[in-house]
């Protein structure tokens, strides 16, 4: 068993443990050697924490460095598992993509896919817009109204001033409720003939007279129901 | 023949009637020896070149032992000396570890085979008690040495791990050791 001395024993313990295992810096080092030259009690402190560390490094060389390293398998693989749904198994696909081609493969069907999702979406706006535009009623004295309405329109009108002009001089000529009738006749044949190939906005429809137009029209009847009441 | 003598005794018949006596020296302390130049070197052939060297300078140095320290601590005392030179050398001519066999002719005596069967059952023997050593160690003290040889973490790690300061991580290693070495002293490892 060690003696101890009643002298000062100095406690380098912390040196010891650092110097054994190179965890010690080139000062503190270069100190403690120059120590440990000198200092048996020191020297014989060193030799025993060295003795002991190097039974545990034999151990750990005879017993443990053969061993080989156990595989750890692991019952759950998240390979195994399906995925619900398009966007999981997607998901999935980029998690376990292994390589670039894969992620790069994965990015061009999502980036498809979204957009096709955009043609699609965009498509039936479209035709919404259309069907909206069809549903508007036609108009051709607003003043508001585009410049092919605007030309058709006032068309309209010169053909029921020749018409009329045409009626009256017919009716003079002729006389009685036939020509007036035949005025209206011509007034609606001639918008008619007027409106084919117009915009789809005043296909199928009859056209809107103004004031002036409505009051030709009032005085037209009137005449018509006169010659009818007359006989 | 000299199993039952003391190192001080066998050191001054070595000394004044037979150099042989020295060979028993060499048997009970060449572990412990090469085991202190692992300690300053830090490699295993390194090691085993310090402590033959430590024991030739001290069977040269035979006459100069005094007495008035113990056997082990003025061998001690010259395998850390010898340690320090070779560690001298190596900074110096980092390329110029000469093996010297010619140095072979100048031993008195040869050191145990490693590979002897003798040497292999003491091995074994010792491996056992190791593992009961350290097993037999309290918890606080076996984690730093099992964190320390076998998971080779170093000072830092293992306070940052464990959550205690540097010291501490130091001054336990240093208490695992020291009891370690208690316990396998306890229990002598005889070679048939």
């Amino acid at each position: 068993m060690e003696k101890e001395s009643d002298k000062y024993i100095c406690n380098h313990s912390d040196e010891i443990v650092a110097y054994i295992y190179g965890e010690i810096s080139e000062n503190d080092r270069r100190i403690f050697e120059s120590h440990l030259g000198a200092c048996t009690n020191c020297t014989d402190e060193f030799a025993i924490v060295s003795d002991a560390r190097f039974s545990v490094f034999e151990w750990r060389k005879e017993e443990f460095a053969p061993l080989p390293t156990p595989e750890i398998s692991i019952p759950f693989h998240a390979s195994s598992v399906r995925p619900i749904g398009v966007f999981a198994a997607v998901a999935a696909m980029i998690r376990n993509a292994g390589s670039m081609a894969q992620v790069s493969a994965s990015l061009l069907l999502i980036s498809g896919a979204v957009l096709i999702a955009i043609a699609v979406v965009n498509s039936n706006r479209t035709s919404e817009i259309v069907r909206g535009q069809s549903e508007l009623p036609p108009t051709v004295a607003s003043p508001i109204q585009s410049d092919a309405s605007t030309l058709i329109a006032s068309d309209l009108k010169a053909v029921e001033r020749s018409s009329a002009d045409r009626a009256v001089k017919e009716t003079l000529r002729n006389g009685g409720a036939t020509g007036r009738s035949y005025v209206r006749k011509i007034a609606v044949r001639s918008s008619k003939a007027q409106t084919s190939g117009t915009p789809s906005t005043l296909m199928g429809k009859a056209p809107v007279l103004n004031s002036f137009e409505e009051k030709e029209d009032r005085s037209l009847r009137l005449a018509d129901l006169l010659d009818e009441a007359g006989g | 023949m000299f199993t039952d003598l003391t190192d001080e005794e066998i050191v001054n018949l070595a000394v004044r009637e037979d150099a042989n006596a020295f060979g028993e020296i060499v048997r009970r302390w060449d572990r412990k020896i090469f085991a202190l130049c692992f300690g300053m070197l830090g490699r295993e052939d390194d090691a085993r070149d310090a402590a033959q060297e430590a024991f030739i300078a001290a069977y040269r140095n035979l006459a100069s032992f005094r007495g008035d320290a113990r056997v082990s601590s003025w061998l001690h005392r010259i395998a850390v000396n010898q340690c320090l030179t070779m560690k001298r050398r190596q900074r110096s001519r980092a390329e110029d570890l000469i093996d010297d066999e010619n140095g072979e002719e100048d031993r008195v005596f040869i050191a145990p085979l490693l590979n002897s069967p003798a040497r292999r059952t003491e091995m074994k023997e010792r491996m056992t008690l190791v593992r009961q050593a350290v097993t037999a160690l309290p918890t606080d003290l076996r984690q730093v040495i099992v964190m320390k040889e076998f998971e080779e973490m170093t000072f830092q790690e293992i306070s940052d791990t464990l959550e205690l300061p540097l010291s501490t991580v130091k001054s336990r290693l240093y208490t695992a050791l020291k009891q370690l070495r208690m316990k396998l002293e306890r229990t002598p490892i005889e070679v048939v």
